[in-house]
């Protein structure tokens, strides 16, 4: 399989990659796989007051383009605001990487990585009005 | 490719054997023997082409549902299947604590080294007996839900070992 020079990079020096804690108020954490191939993806967002994602983490095993997809997630997450996060689409991500029509599943995961983690990071929130507490 | 003609052809049909888990192997292989001596291309190269094509397909149908019946795994996906079309992907989506699990026994085989990974592959090879017998029970239970995503399960753990094999190979 050729890899493009930019899931290469990714796959060679993936950013992001760690852990965020995933019992903080502050943070979202989504898990994902695929079972066809196995895969299993951690994305987590950390989000300030105003709605915007500070920080990003990964933590990817799988193939090449799993890991590159992910890493590239990360990237285009920090510094956004979590509704642009939620536009994210794994098409973009199968453009920037050019990944061929085997390999989109991949990016399909990222994307759902996405939506899990901020789905996670605001039940979190729900949870914390609901009881009361201030927000984080 | 192979789970698309998992969908469309049943294999226990194609060999005219019970749909179950139990199957017996000697039974199993006599009667692909005997389909396939009747299916040979080479033993009706008398009759016309499109005849001919006809067996062909016959005889790759057959050798497809021996390869799947053959194998608990693919024998066990063939019966979700016939219980309930495209169950095997409406049940892909495992919960968050299975991920995490699948994903801390990942991060295991990456790190094993040489001493920890007989005890690792045990542990997988356990587990997957374990998912078995439960996917036997499910569908005895005739519950191709449950046994559908146990097959799911079963996956991360077949990669898992598949990746510690490899590993100890290198």
């Amino acid at each position: 399989m050729a890899y493009s020079n930019k899931v290469l990079d990714h796959y060679q020096h993936p950013r992001n990659v760690g852990s965020l804690d995933k019992d903080a108020a502050d943070v979202g954490t989504g898990i994902v796989g695929a079972p066809e191939c196995g895969d299993v993806m951690k994305l987590q967002i950390k989000v300030d007051e105003s709605g915007r994602i500070v920080d990003a983490k990964f933590k990817t095993y799988g193939c090449g383009s799993a890991i590159a997809s992910s890493s590239l997630a990360t990237e285009w997450l920090k510094g956004t605001t979590v509704d642009e996060a939620m536009a994210i689409r794994n098409t973009q991500i199968v453009e920037e990487l050019s990944l061929p029509p085997v390999k989109i599943h991949c990016s399909v995961l990222a994307e759902d990585a996405i939506k899990a983690a901020i789905a996670d990071y605001q039940s979190k929130q729900e949870r914390l009005r609901e009881a009361g507490a201030p927000e984080s | 490719m192979r789970h698309v003609l998992l969908r469309l052809i049943d294999p226990f049909e194609t060999l005219g054997l019970p749909a179950t888990m139990d199957l017996d192997a000697a039974t199993l292989e006599a009667r692909y023997l005997e389909l396939s001596r009747t299916a040979h291309p080479d033993r009706n190269a008398e009759v016309e082409s499109d005849a001919q094509v006809a067996m062909l397909a016959r005889a790759a149908a057959i050798n497809d549902a021996f390869r799947t019946l053959r194998d608990p795994w693919t024998r066990a996906q063939a019966l979700c299947e016939r219980l309930a079309p495209g169950v095997v992907a409406a049940t892909a989506k495992l919960s968050p604590e299975f991920l995490a699990g699948a994903m801390e026994l990942a991060e295991a085989v990456a790190l094993a080294e040489r001493d920890a990974a007989e005890a690792l592959a045990e542990r997988i090879r356990r587990a997957l007996a374990a998912i078995l017998a439960d996917i036997r029970a499910a569908l005895t239970h005739v519950d191709a839900r449950s046994a559908a995503r146990l097959l799911n399960e079963a996956r991360y753990w077949q990669k898992a070992g598949a990746d510690l094999r490899q590993k100890l190979r290198a």
